[in-house]
């Protein structure tokens, strides 16, 4: 199922050989056994419906949770994009990665919900710490192997996601797409429906807006700031 | 003037996508040129990394457990026809499909006008389809042998059609939706509010017309386990009756008694006993193809079973041959409105022990009523197809009776965009739970 000129990639354990494919047209490169577990589905079999449902359910949460931020909303999310997956698989046709493609349906569903909730772009620093994380204040970041770099880093981290749902939610998409499920740039194409020009424009502006907002923060809190 | 950087450049620093020597030489470009950006890429590829290191977030339950019973109720009360067809139209049809249902029309629009014109177009008949049997009564073929008989409601065309392969393979697996009181009214809230918008609509335009069309045979069946199968025929028949005048339920006519009939007829007119059926099959394959030479006879055997026990009731009880309903049991709504002997035995002899006849617009309020009831589990499974009879007789293949919800919805959904007040036949089972 390779395309021409495609690299494969090396599987790592507990992954299906994906051929990779970088930028043109999305080729025909769904793995075998991911194919065979759907056509299994079609045919009724309520174990591969299972299987595949449950080796995925984790990543749509983890969708689902870094879009909303809020754990309610993502249970609900979760099952929605769930039950979308198991009607949309009968009209799967193979033309993307399954998973590209699962994802897909989840971002959909997490768009529309923040289309619902029209949420506003920055909200603010008391609503983000209830969102599960607390609103701590940032300070400097030396390094990433010592104890100090390291309670730093979780900091810069708990600020970055406390940021990152204020973000527009397409601004917040791609970076989640990109750094937190690990997608390329024709893979996040496909499942924005963009072309992978857009994507790259979109997720550097991403990264500066999410800068910008961590910038702000840093600002508003007296005393402490990147050196 | 400061040098300007492209942003792909700058991308692809921040990701990581350039060899070590290029990165070096744009970060050397950027220190020397342009300070403040080359802070800024800097910080993107720290953002990048502390983002990059978040951990997943953990499972906070399984979400297949709860999935079962969503779609079960998601079936129940997504059917209101208005809505539905709305929602259904905006979901699931691209442009394409419209441009090729469009030519596909115009092709047979004009095929149909040569056909007349040449005079080649003949009888009408019926797609073949393996759920839901429908047609036109006054097109269907004639295939019965004996008089004309204008009270006799002619069924619809049986499911299915010799040698063609079966779309929807049945598995095992059924889904039951037996919910407390409490959550079940509150799942349905939103179908009631649909219901009644629907009753002050029609009321509102008058009662509508029965559909032109003759009835449907849904290809699932309602089934409901109780140990008081009694009690729970007379739910069933409440629950019906509520849905007012134009239904019927009826307890079939068993096949099983018809063939009682037919054996005691055979030895006392002295023909002997009727051969039996096979009991074995080999393989799958063996038993496929005997059913799909025999799939065609079914209809004729049906009808030689009910033929046969009107006119041994008629001898009998010495009553009208038009007052059919005595040889099955009409336990609510008028005759007209039953559906015939010979679908009853169709129904029966795949399992079904009653019909309820209901428009289709009725059918998610029908099962709102039933599944209402406390006591009493409620489940929807498909019906074995005809041809399945043989394969429930092999041990190896006993399984492959039911079908998932998932096909059952399907259905559902395509009855739900049919004729709104078509009539459909709803087979339903009803035993203890622990039979078979």
């Amino acid at each position: 199922m390779e395309s021409a000129g495609a690299t494969p990639i090396q599987p790592t354990p507990g992954d299906a050989v994906v051929p990779d494919a970088f930028g043109g047209e999305p080729s025909r490169r769904t793995p075998l056994g991911e194919l065979q577990l759907v056509e299994a589905h079609r045919r009724g079999e309520s174990a591969a419906t299972a299987e595949l449902l449950g080796a995925y359910q984790r990543r749509i949460y983890a969708v689902c949770y870094r879009m909303v931020r809020n754990p309610d909303d993502a249970d609900d999310l979760t099952q929605d994009a769930l039950v979308k997956v198991l009607e949309g698989l009968d009209t799967y046709h193979g033309r993307s990665q399954l998973s590209t493609w699962i994802i897909r349906v989840t971002m959909n569903c997490c768009l529309s919900h923040l289309r619902k909730q029209k949420l506003r772009r920055h909200a603010s620093l008391e609503e983000l710490g209830s969102a599960g994380e607390p609103a701590r204040a940032l300070g400097p970041v030396q390094g990433e192997l010592s104890p100090l770099a390291r309670v730093e880093q979780a900091e810069r981290q708990a600020l970055l996601l406390r940021q990152l749902r204020g973000l527009d939610p397409q601004m917040r998409a791609v970076l989640v797409l990109r750094d937190m499920q690990d997608l390329d740039y024709a893979q996040i194409g496909e499942v924005m429906d963009v072309p992978v020009g857009t994507v790259k424009s979109r997720l550097f502006r991403a990264r500066a807006a999410l800068r910008a907002a961590a910038e702000q923060e840093l600002d508003s809190t007296p005393g402490l700031r990147d050196p | 003037m400061p040098e300007r950087f492209d942003e792909a450049d700058l991308l692809a620093l921040i990701e990581d996508e350039l060899d070590p020597e290029r990165a070096a030489a744009l970060r050397l470009r950027l220190l020397e040129a342009d300070p403040q950006t080359r802070a800024l890429v800097e910080g993107l590829r720290r953002d990048r990394e502390v983002l990059r290191s978040t951990p997943e977030p953990g499972l906070p339950r399984d979400f297949l457990a709860d999935l079962e019973p969503l779609l079960a109720r998601r079936m129940l009360t997504e059917v209101p026809v208005g809505e539905f067809r709305r929602r259904h139209a905006r979901r699931q049809r691209p442009r394409w499909t419209t441009l090729a249902a469009a030519a596909m029309l115009a092709f047979a629009v004009l095929g149909g006008v040569w056909a007349l014109s040449t005079g080649l177009l003949g009888p009408k008949s019926t797609p073949g389809d393996n759920l839901i049997a429908f047609g036109d009564p006054e097109a269907a073929p004639q295939t019965s042998t004996t008089a004309d008989r204008p009270s006799r409601r002619k069924t619809d065309r049986l499911a299915g059609e010799p040698g063609e392969p079966d779309p929807l393979a049945p598995t095992r697996g059924t889904i039951h939706h037996h919910k407390p009181l409490d959550a079940l009214a509150e799942a349905f809230a939103p179908l009631a509010a649909a219901d009644r918008d629907d009753n002050q609509r029609r009321a509102v335009l008058d009662a509508p017309a029965p559909s032109a069309r003759g009835p449907i045979v849904a290809g699932f069946a309602l089934l409901v386990l109780s140990d008081d199968e009694e009690l729970a025929e007379q739910t069933v028949q409440k629950v019906v009756a509520d849905l007012g005048d134009r239904t019927a339920l009826v307890r079939n006519f068993s096949y099983e008694e018809a063939e009682r009939l037919e054996q005691q007829w055979l030895i006392a007119s002295g023909r002997g006993r009727r051969r039996a059926q096979p009991t074995e099959a080999a393989t799958m394959k063996s038993v496929r193809s005997e059913m799909a030479k025999a799939l065609d006879k079914n209809a004729h055997r049906y009808e030689r079973l009910a033929d046969l026990a009107r006119q041994q009731f008629r001898e009998r009880r010495n009553r009208d041959w038009a007052d059919e309903t005595k040889l099955s049991e009409q336990l609510h709504g008028p005759a007209e409105a039953a559906p015939s002997l010979e679908q009853q035995l169709e129904l029966s002899r795949r399992g079904a022990t009653h019909t309820i006849a209901i428009r289709v617009s009725q059918l998610n309020k029908l099962l709102a009523g039933i599944t209402l009831e406390s006591g009493q589990a409620t489940a929807l499974r498909m019906l074995p197809g005809p041809d399945d009879e043989l394969l429930k007789a092999s041990r190896a293949l006993t399984d492959l009776a039911w079908e998932e919800l998932r096909k059952v919805r399907q259905l559902v959904s395509r009855l739900a965009e049919d004729d709104a007040d078509r009539i459909l036949f709803l087979p339903v089972v009803i035993r203890r739970p622990d039979a078979e």
